[in-house]
């Protein structure tokens, strides 16, 4: 049994892990980062972030080539070959994984490919794929272990055609039929893929709306958008029971104009994440677990034992790639003794479904249920130019403000490319900009992001493009 | 099963002890109640036992190192803990209780805890530049009244004008500290409001509920370094919580480094951003500002000292470090001296007929507590105390009152090989001389044999300090604030003296009270030591 000692080991090496433990190499510490994965990345380059967008990428274009028929340019219909679209999707992952052992190698990050359990506060038992057994010493540990989706057990009815995203993003076949049981962001994606595909899908979800946590009036025009790609959403609805059958698998629904029983092809289910803190011997430290399965930290990323720092999905909502790259750095600096902290004010929410969505800050319905007092400023992208030349004029820029000195405080936009504009927005909710910083600003044209300069106008006064009339009263006033 | 057995708190309050001895090795087999080592806080030493049996694998501290509680101090292979001591348990939960209250856990996502009212006190803002304090000249306002901000909550009358004094925020009044015609310094309190969920007016409202996975102090963060990684307070309140100041991450990151809370600038930018320049200009302005002499800081760097030559180049010299005793009352008695204005008061005590029955008493009664000069100080000095309550108080500059103690505490100086402590004996007004000097004697070898507990050393009133024993005439002892007084006793001697045209010998003690002159006056202190004095002389008084 090997015995080994790092001053950090960095736990886990996804978007959280590898940030971190580039972070202290380049600041002179010995790393050490073990990583479980035939290929370290996480689930973000291997079973999630990256493969999604590469293959909604691909829809999207299948898309606009249907809809070009619209401008007078009209394609064929799409041949798809699966296994190079797969070989595209992993040589993507590959080379982007790769990357990451590249940049070990060159900043002196040993990289362990293993698994790693705490057997007590300074100790890590690693297990690699062969069955080698040693362990792992280390002044500190930064625990970085991640997430999987959640699979209650009454779905998991061992027959591999009821798949979570990771066997989703497989493409094994294109399914006939394909249900998809939860509407939020990961369900949305991934059914708007294999709808582009050519599968008929379904999507059942047990709340009110699509995308629970987004501001309605920005989930509407995607709404209407997926309710012609997909064969039918139902909200309200439960999924009750999966059963196999050779026609597939049968699912009983309970909700209003349901059909209480569906066969599918295959089912997705995508009902949330929980963290891994279960199986990697997190209880032979101190570190305090919360009753959703998150280590509890503070705002430097210390755990309840001074040893371990925690980031990422491990350590709270959101489970987002870039909240966790941000702790990394924090945990690092902490470390080393710099003044970091965990106080971004901004963990921008993008949803890569097409049109995009995407919000940071504060939603209106938050907003609202803090009684926080605030104006809310919608552009619509039909008074946009470039919206208009992509004919794709559903978008909606919106601006919350807080009225007394005009700050921004919440961002909602949808619309293709949400996902990149959402950018200026956290820089200037991190920035505390006021509207008229916003306004003010000059923004390229013809771009979307016009519709943000043109969303701040309507905070101060009347924007460009559009025009709303006012009641008297607000005219009057700009308070700048 | 291998255990990490960390430093449990020590005492109340006590966050970080130095190591002084440790008492095991490598190898040692320990039982459950053994002595792991020994600790020195800034008042005592103290032993740290082990709750649990097992082989010492690894020793993880060392001599002379400054550890915080919950550091590891050893690691036992073989480890269990022993289930006859409670202590163990005790132990453990000491240690769980200082990293993390078991509250409710991190709430991602509730902003319904944002939506609760909460009272926020109003206190009198600067009114003009350079005026310290107003008159009340009419409060504008009644408990239960409903007030927006900006409201005007009172009149104000400087030497120069009358101000409205409005409220910052909106919210419920309910309760005024002041009334017309009072006097109120800038940062008193006016009323206390009820404030509901809105925003404060001039603060951003910005945080994403899903911005903070874990709500916590804003206290500014001075982060560890990485060998000494503090446990984490995981469990942040979230009353301490308010919406961040408008300022980018780089101004806010300025602001942590340097301890500046932005929340107490005006930004400059538009809409009241604060940028970097806020902070330069605050932290200049703060430097300008003369050191506050109100209020006891017990830093050593109020005033730097110049730095020190080289020795070395004059003759050999050693180093020896400060033990934490030493640090910390080097660090209190700076304090003091730079704080209190001193005045010593000397005299000198007739006790002739004092020493000579108490050497009879001592002769005739071996059994029992032995009395000393000191333990009679004691029952003196409370009986003066009740003449002069003022020499029994502390001065709070800051609310402009003196505190006078109804209980008579008092601190002895205790020389020992480990340094200068000050035990205390409570309640000296309801013992007697017996019981006094027992407690005393009891205390003192306590002291020496460093086993004073914290509390042991806490709540005195006044403090007596005696030189008698080593020689001297006279000495100007520094007063151990926050007590405003303090008897220095030094050597008895034979004087001669006329009395009647007859030459007489007399024993003569001579006494040093040093006192607190914003407390005291030079009056009231010369009454009191001619009064103690001559309770030492007529000493049938202190019966």
């Amino acid at each position: 049994m090997a015995n080994k000692h790092a001053q950090l080991v960095v736990l886990g090496g996804g978007p959280g892990g590898y940030p971190a433990a580039f972070a202290a190499a380049d600041n002179g510490m010995q790393v050490v980062l073990v990583d479980e994965g035939r290929q370290p990345g996480g689930v973000c380059l291997n079973r999630g972030c990256i493969p999604s967008k590469t293959l909604l990428h691909v829809a999207k274009l299948i898309n606009e080539s249907r809809e070009a028929a619209d401008w007078g340019v009209t394609f064929q219909p799409p041949e798809i070959d699966l296994e190079k679209l797969r070989n595209f999707k992993n040589n993507v992952v590959g080379s982007l994984c790769g990357g990451i052992e590249g940049l070990c190698k060159a900043r002196g990050v040993e990289l362990i490919k293993a698994r790693g359990t705490f057997t007590d506060s300074s100790t890590l038992e690693l297990k690699s794929a062969d069955g080698e057994v040693s362990t792992l010493s280390f002044d500190h540990c930064i625990v970085a272990i991640g997430s999987v989706p959640t699979m209650p057990p009454f779905f998991d009815i061992g027959d591999d055609r009821v798949m979570d995203s990771t066997g989703a993003l497989e493409l094994n076949d294109i399914p006939d039929r394909l249900l998809v049981v939860g509407g939020g962001y990961i369900g949305l994606e991934m059914g708007s893929v294999y709808a582009a595909l050519g599968s008929e899908v379904t999507v059942v979800e047990m709340s009110s709306g699509l995308l629970p946590g987004a501001d309605r009036d920005l989930v509407s025009p995607l709404r209407k958008r997926l309710t012609k790609q997909f064969s039918a959403i139902h909200v309200n609805t439960k999924v009750a029971r999966l059963a196999p059958a050779d026609s597939g698998i049968v699912a009983s629904l309970e909700g209003e104009g349901v059909d209480p029983e569906l066969t599918f092809d295959r089912v997705l289910i995508s009902i949330g994440r929980r963290p891994n803190s279960g199986n990697c011997g997190l209880q032979n430290t101190q570190v305090d677990i919360d009753n959703k399965g998150f280590i509890k930290i503070d705002r430097n990323q210390r755990t309840a034992d001074p040893k371990l720092l925690a980031i990422g999905d491990i350590a709270g909502e959101p489970m987002l790639a870039h909240k966790a790259t941000r702790e990394a750095k924090v945990a690092v600096e902490t470390l080393l003794g710099e003044p970091a902290e965990f106080d971004n004010i901004a963990i921008p929410a993008v949803v890569f479904t097409d049109p995009e969505l995407a919000w940071a800050g504060k939603t209106e319905a938050e907003a609202k249920a803090e009684e926080l007092e605030y104006t809310a400023h919608r552009f619509p992208w039909a008074a946009s130019g470039r919206a208009q030349t992509l004919g794709r004029t559903e978008g909606i820029t919106k601006i919350l403000v807080e009225p007394t000195k005009q700050r921004v405080i919440g961002v909602g936009i949808v619309g293709p490319g949400a996902g990149e504009m959402i950018a200026e927005a956290v820089m200037a909710l991190e920035m505390g900009a006021t509207a008229r910083d916003l306004a003010d600003s000059i923004h390229a044209h013809p771009t979307l992001s016009e519709t943000m300069m043109e969303a701040a106008e309507s905070a101060i006064g009347q924007p460009t493009h559009f025009f709303r009339a006012k009641p008297k009263k607000n005219i009057a006033g700009s308070p700048q | 099963m291998a255990i990490e057995f960390k430093l449990p708190e020590v005492a109340e309050g006590i966050e970080s002890v130095d190591i002084a001895e440790i008492l095991v090795a490598e190898g040692d087999r320990i039982e459950p109640g053994a002595v792991i080592c020994e600790v020195e806080t800034d008042k005592s030493v103290a032993e740290i036992d082990c709750p649990y049996s097992g082989t010492v694998a690894r020793i993880l501290v060392s001599p002379g190192q400054t550890v915080p509680v919950g550091t590891p101090l050893v690691l036992l292979e073989d480890a269990a803990a022993s289930a006859a001591t409670p202590t163990a348990e005790v132990l453990e939960s000491a240690v769980k209780t200082n990293i993390s209250d078991d509250t409710a856990p991190p709430q991602p996502a509730a902003p319904a805890s944002d939506t609760e009212n909460f009272e926020v006190e109003i206190s009198l803002p600067e009114v003009a530049e350079g005026v310290t304090s107003v008159d009340i000249a009419e409060v504008l306002v009644s408990v239960g009244d409903v007030i927006k901000a900006g409201d005007v909550i009172c009149e104000a009358e400087t030497d120069k004008s009358v101000a409205e004094i409005d409220c910052p925020d909106a919210g419920t009044i309910r309760a005024i500290h002041v009334a017309g015609g009072q006097t109120v310094n800038v940062g008193e309190p006016l009323v206390t409001i009820e404030v509901s969920t809105a925003p404060e007016a001039d603060a951003p409202a910005t945080p994403a509920s899903t911005a903070s996975p874990v709500t916590s102090a804003e206290t500014p963060v001075v982060a560890a370094p990485a060998d000494a990684l503090a446990p984490a307070n995981v469990t942040g309140s979230p009353s301490t919580q308010r919406t961040p100041a408008p300022a980018g991450p780089a101004t806010r990151r300025l602001a942590r480094k340097l301890g500046v809370d932005l929340h107490q600038l005006r930004g400059s930018a538009r809409g009241g951003r604060i940028v970097i320049e806020d902070i330069e200009g605050y932290v200049r302005s703060r430097l300008a500002q003369p050191a506050e002499v109100a209020g006891g800081t017990a830093s050593m760097g109020i005033v730097a000292a110049a730095p020190l030559p080289d020795f070395s180049k004059f003759g050999p010299v050693e180093k020896q470090p400060l033990n934490k005793i030493s640090r910390t009352a080097a660090a209190n008695l700076h304090s003091a001296w730079i704080t209190i204005p001193h005045v010593t008061q000397h005299n000198q005590a007739d006790i002739t007929e004092l020493e000579s029955a108490r050497k009879r008493y001592v002769k005739d009664n071996p059994k029992s507590p032995k009395i000393t000069m000191t333990a009679i100080m004691i029952k003196a000095v409370v009986g003066a105390l009740r003449t002069f309550p003022k020499v029994n108080s502390s001065i709070d500059l800051t609310s402009g009152e003196l505190i006078l103690k109804k209980y008579y505490n008092i601190g002895v100086a205790v020389d020992t090989p480990n340094g200068l402590v000050v035990p205390v004996i409570r309640n000296c007004d309801q013992k007697n001389v017996l019981q006094v000097a027992a407690e005393l004697t009891d205390l003192a070898l306590k002291a020496r044999d460093r086993k004073l507990k914290p509390e042991d050393m806490q709540g005195a009133s006044f403090t007596i300090t005696n030189l008698g024993g080593i020689g001297g005439t006279s000495f100007t002892p520094i007063v151990n604030h926050p007590e405003v007084a303090i008897l220095g006793m030094s050597r008895g001697q034979k004087v001669l003296q006329m009395e009647e045209g007859k030459i007489i010998e007399r024993l003569m003690l001579p006494l040093s009270m040093s006192y607190d002159h914003r407390a005291i006056n030079g009056a009231d202190a010369a009454r009191f030591i001619v009064k103690l004095s001559g309770s030492l002389t007529n000493f049938f008084e202190l019966f």
